[in-house]
């Protein structure tokens, strides 16, 4: 300033020059243009750079909020479990590790049973390293991949070793007429999962191994190993003891059939009881092993066979099914060995290897053996049967000649079935269901193994899936519809049932359609006495092209636990805050225009009434008017709206109030009154409009503050919430997330997924910044004398 | 003076009483919450009739007069929804049926004021602690919550005069810029965003501090370690709003003619500064930092919200579960806030006199 003045200050006397002599000023018109109020206010504007650049920041984002979920691609409204909680992923900076889609996972319990199996060792992983269990290793990043113990407490499988105690505590007196306590310590099946029974075959020879490492002993104390013989039977037949243990030990039943008197093939369930007197009584039962032995098979022969059956084709000669159990929680699809000693190869001979499942009434084809040596016959290789459900199935083998002369030496038919045998070190007891209160169950020195690695949760969320029930209308529409000319369909040779598409289309492969007997057929509503068939594919999906991505799709900002996409509905949320914003702000602005119009215009008694008013309004805490709003109307658009309002007017109404005391004594409004202009007329022509601009400008910040309020109130629950929607004036329509929503679903997952937190919170951080730079660089330049003052 | 103050205290409790009243009666109106289960609920509603909110009578199926009533209310369909009723069975007969019905609105609107006038008595908590005295519930959250933003208070007001006096004193250097900057930056940003800020990077990301409070019975140093992400959440906002009043006030007064007076009688610029600027300066700035403590108050809601603070902001928040509303206590913890809230605005009617004799407030002109 000083400088400036410096130059002003000594001008010669000849550089002044008079503007006219000889013309009257009043004659003439400006040359320049007069530089109005909006301008002269846009000038200082302009000036300061730091409030444009806020300003231009800030309309970004609007144009942002109002493009994007517009344009966007991504999935922001309906649920895709595949693709939730994908961290995000950024083009570019992916390369030096930033944002490059992956996530460290720890704490993942290991299967232990792939530690030095052909799996790991196929992955070229060392042998001392287990897979985690339930996870597709292709996605893992394997050389990121560690294992590690910690100590365990729990009753799950996946806690190993230690000893285990399971004892009776009961410090309560027997009741009357009893003279003995007894906790049942009752298994819900000794099986690994309820819905499948342990099978006792006689032709396997089963042999029952229990260990007691130790137990309390007494003379009233014991142990008894109780099974039960299930049945189609309504009502089961009791439990029968087996074994009576009163020492620690380890007990081996061979004797099975004799001891129940049974000499078939039967399922069952296994319970353990403990019976004692005395309140300390205990048994650390190890574990209950079942082995099977393997079975041995004879040698078959058409010569020898004394059923022959003739079949269509030729001779076909029977042997007896073996009945087995596929449970996938405990063995993984059995492998059978048939050994064919000798085998007549001159008449097109054919063992063939059958298998009938409990869902099927016939039995279906696996494999042929031709010659003889030894074969190993995968069964999961040649059906689809071996899924996630445990099932019952029977094998058989069927001679099938032209020749009755043909014949097949078969030596051995085993079973590779190794989990069958239940062999473990404790965690049985873990199946064990305490009952009653006195019963307590100790573990110490068990472990349990985890792992952690880096996973990549795209290529797993875009890679393949499995779908069972992939609803017909919607494979009708990829096949043969939307995809039509890429989705030719094709023999899958491992698969007769089934078939397979080409190249490029969503349906990779199709494993079944829906067997006859599970269609739903429902009476149809437009053929009167037709039905309605709805069925379903088992198909194997290619995520990626379903979901309409060309490539690995770049979801910058996540994705949410409904699978949607984080950046998407960032920018709908504050769309929604926005419009929110704009209307409730439009109203308070009105409502505070009209009353402090009406206040400040007639003073006198009018205004102080209305100044009470509105001060005992303003008083009311907002805690209060949020109780009333949401225990009367609930939660939701219209209780936010009416919070933002019912105190949100006051501020522009004593704006107004002001602006009506300032303008209301010129002369021009007493000239416009002399000349008998009504009150309305000089209100809203006269002097409303002389105050107008700062009315707007103060009127600005109000946004910003709505906007801070209602993201507050939805983020405690009280606003608006996922799921909802809502229209203003029957034009818009929100959607029910804003801002303060998406903050609050990430509130739990602040640890594990900070970036559902981090990102709605630096938008709406930049909205609020900008937004109050903008109204307050508004503010300064239509009003200078405030600058810094608020 | 004196006439002033007796004029605002009457007026502020007008105010009180208004805004209580409002609130019983709407709340009143709204769909109603009893205790969950029967034995909660016969406590409740007998003390509902102690209290006035109700009356109860008894129809008795051996009284002849009783039995066309108690044929008639043996149908759910023609009770009352909100009348109680406690019926007495033997054999599937109904032997009797107690009929707990409430009073008018007005007459228990008159029952409540009575109430708490002469038993200071706010009723039951009904879901939250079910059956015990709003009052029990809220005396052991408030001192949490008080002391909680008592220290919000003690850090920010120390920290934004700092600020302030900096930013005003080296007006327009790159120091100033750095603090309006960071000002327009907390003010901006709602609290609950800064909390989660906070609490993101101190306690998840690098583990200085917890991540939520620690429960009642806890001890040692977390109980202090775990004050300073709340208090901090809190004070951003008030820190930003006083630097901003503190910096455009003194600027006003440092380029006054009496500072420069003062400079003239060869005062130093430090002796200027704190003797006779800071002073002037302060008129404005004490009501601000009363009425920033209410604002502290109900801000904390969110706050205790997020750090799981057991203050009363966290159980009103619990009180107003969706479905789940305890009227009672919303009624005692709004009230908490609402009385809180108007005697600092007492308080700043009165300071103004006090901290600038030159203001009479009331005074004729």
């Amino acid at each position: 300033m000083a400088n400036q003045d410096k130059r002003y200050q000594d001008i010669p006397k000849e550089k002044f020059e008079m503007v006219q002599r000889d013309e009257k000023i009043y004659d003439k018109r400006f040359e320049t243009k007069p530089i109005g109020y909006f301008k002269d206010a846009m000038i200082r504007f302009a000036k300061n750079k730091t409030n444009v650049i806020a300003t231009i920041i800030l309309f970004t984002l609007i144009a942002f909020a109002v493009s994007v979920p517009i344009l966007t691609t991504k999935n922001i409204d309906s649920q895709e479990i595949n693709v939730r909680h994908l961290p995000p992923r950024w083009p570019l900076v992916e390369r030096i590790g930033i944002f490059d889609g992956l996530t460290t996972r720890t704490d993942r319990v290991v299967d232990r049973s792939t530690i030095g199996s052909d799996r790991t060792a196929a992955l070229g992983l060392p042998d001392h390293l287990g897979l985690p269990a339930g996870v597709n290793p292709d996605y893992i990043l394997l050389d990121t991949l560690t294992n590690y113990s910690e100590a365990c407490f729990d009753r799950r499988e996946s806690c190993f070793g230690g000893v285990n105690v399971l004892s009776i505590s009961n410090t309560a007196e027997p009741e009357e007429g009893e003279d003995t306590m007894m906790a049942v310590i009752r298994s819900r099946s000794f099986v690994f999962d309820d819905s499948t029974m342990l099978i006792f075959n006689p032709d396997t020879n089963p042999v029952l191994t229990i260990n007691i490492d130790d137990m309390y002993t007494d003379d009233d104390t014991e142990l008894r190993i109780l099974l039960r013989v299930e049945d189609d039977d309504p009502d089961p037949a009791p439990y029968q003891v087996i074994k009576t243990i009163t020492e620690a030990g380890e007990y081996v039943i061979d004797d099975l059939f004799d001891i129940l008197d049974h000499d078939e093939l039967f399922s069952s369930r296994i319970r353990v009881e403990l019976e004692s007197k005395s309140t300390d009584a205990y048994a650390d039962l190890r574990a209950i092993n079942l082995t099977h032995d393997n079975l041995v098979g004879e040698t078959i022969s058409l010569l020898e066979g004394e059923e022959q059956v003739i079949g269509g084709d030729g001779y076909e000669f029977t042997y007896d099914p073996l009945l087995n159990t596929y449970d996938p929680t405990t063995a993984i699809p059995p492998v059978v060995t048939v050994v064919v000693d000798s085998m007549d190869v001159t008449s097109n001979t054919e063992l063939r290897l059958m298998m009938k499942t409990e869902d099927d009434d016939e039995y279906q084809y696996i494999r042929s053996i031709i010659d003889s040596g030894t074969h190993h016959i995968n069964l999961n290789e040649y059906t689809n049967a071996f899924g996630s459900d445990a099932f019952d199935y029977s094998l058989k083998l069927m001679l099938v000649a032209d020749d009755s002369d043909a014949y097949a030496d078969v030596s051995s038919i085993t079973f590779n079935h190794h989990n069958m045998a239940i062999e473990n070190d404790g965690y049985l007891l873990s199946r064990f269901q305490q009952l009653g209160p006195h019963t307590t169950f100790l573990r110490s020195g068990a472990e349990r193994l985890y792992s952690s690695y880096r996973f990549d949760l795209y290529a797993s969320a875009f890679g393949e899936w499995e779908r069972r029930a992939f609803s017909a209308q919607e494979f009708y529409r990829i096949t043969e519809d939307a995809y039509a000319d890429v989705c030719e369909r094709m023999e899958d040779p491992a698969n007769p049932d089934g078939w397979q598409y080409s190249e490029g289309c969503p349906v990779i492969r199709v494993v079944a359609e829906t067997p006859e007997e599970d269609i739903v057929r429902v009476p149809s509503r437009e053929n009167p006495g037709e039905f309605d068939e709805f069925y379903y594919y088992h198909v194997i999906l290619d995520y990626m092209i379903y979901m309409e991505y060309d490539e690995m799709p770049y979801f910058i900002f996540g994705t949410d636990g409904s699978g949607r996409d984080l950046f998407g509905l960032t920018w709908l949320g504050l769309r929604t805050s926005l419009l929110i914003g704009l209307v409730a702000s439009g109203i308070n602005i009105t409502i505070g225009i009209i009353y402090g119009s009406i206040s400040g215009y007639y003073g006198g008694k009018v205004d102080i009434l209305m100044e009470r008013f509105s001060e005992v309004v303003g008083r009311i805490p907002w805690l209060v008017t949020l109780s009333i709003f949401i225990a009367l109307f609930g939660p939701g658009a219209f209780s936010l709206i009416m919070i933002l309002i019912i105190s949100g007017w006051i501020g522009v109404a004593s704006v107004t109030r002001t602006q009506f005391y300032r303008y209301k004594g010129r002369e021009y409004v007493l000239a416009s009154r002399t000349l008998g202009a009504k009150d309305s007329r000089l209100i809203f022509r006269h002097i409303l409009p002389n105050g107008i601009g700062t009315i707007i400008t103060a009127s600005v910040l109000m946004i910003p503050q709505v906007i801070f309020t209602e993201s507050s109130l939805s983020y405690l629950g009280f606003g608006i919430g996922h799921g909802q929607s809502f229209r203003l004036f029957g034009l818009i329509e929100l959607s029910g997330v804003s801002i303060g929503v998406l903050l609050s679903d990430g509130r739990t997952e602040m640890l594990s997924r900070p970036y559902l937190t981090l990102f709605p919170a630096i938008i709406i951080s930049i909205l609020m910044i900008t937004f109050n730079m903008f109204g307050n660089a508004l503010r300064d330049a239509f009003n200078p004398s405030l600058r810094g003052s608020q | 003076m004196l006439k002033y103050t007796a004029i605002r205290t009457v007026w502020i409790f007008i105010i009180l009483w208004t805004i209580l009243s409002l609130n019983f009666t709407i709340l009143r109106l709204a769909p109603e919450y009893p205790p969950p289960t029967d034995e909660e609920q016969q406590i409740y509603y007998r003390r509902q009739v102690h209290d006035g909110y109700m009356t109860v009578r008894v129809l008795r199926a051996d009284r002849p007069q009783d039995v066309e009533e108690i044929e008639f209310l043996s149908e759910p369909v023609n009770r009352e929804s909100r009348s109680h009723y406690e019926i007495d069975r033997r054999d599937g007969e109904i032997q009797s049926i107690r009929i707990f019905e409430p009073t008018p609105i007005s007459q228990q609107y008159f029952s409540w004021l009575t109430n708490i006038v002469t038993e200071w008595n706010w009723g039951l908590s009904t879901r939250v602690q079910v059956n015990v005295p709003v009052f029990e519930v809220l005396r052991s959250r408030i001192p949490v919550t008080v002391q909680l933003n008592l220290i919000a208070l003690a850090f920010y007001i120390p920290v934004g005069f700092t600020l302030g006096i900096i930013a005003a004193l080296r007006k327009d250097t790159i120091l100033d810029n750095l603090i309006s900057i960071s000002v327009m930056v907390m003010i901006s940003i709602p609290s609950f965003v800064s909390m989660l800020f906070l609490v993101l990077i101190f306690g998840y990301q690098l583990g200085w501090f917890p991540t939520q409070f620690p429960a009642r019975d806890i001890t040692g140093t977390i109980r202090y370690t775990a004050l300073v992400l709340p208090v901090l959440g809190l004070s951003f906002g008030a820190i930003a709003g006083l630097t901003r009043t503190t910096r455009a006030e003194l600027t006003e007064v440092l380029t006054s003619e009496f500072l420069l007076l003062a400079r003239t009688k060869g005062l130093s610029r430090p002796q200027a500064v704190v003797r006779h600027a800071m002073r002037n300066s302060m008129v404005p700035l004490v009501p601000g930092i009363i009425f920033s403590f209410v604002g502290l108050l109900s801000g904390s809601v969110i706050i205790e919200r997020i750090y799981r603070i057991p203050g009363t902001g966290r159980i009103f928040i619990r009180a107003m579960e969706p479905n789940n509303y305890d009227y009672n206590l919303i009624l005692g913890i709004t009230a908490f806030y609402t009385i809180v809230g108007l005697f600092a605005v007492l308080l700043v009617d009165l300071s103004y006199g006090i901290v600038d004799p030159r203001i009479r407030m009331g005074a004729r002109k």
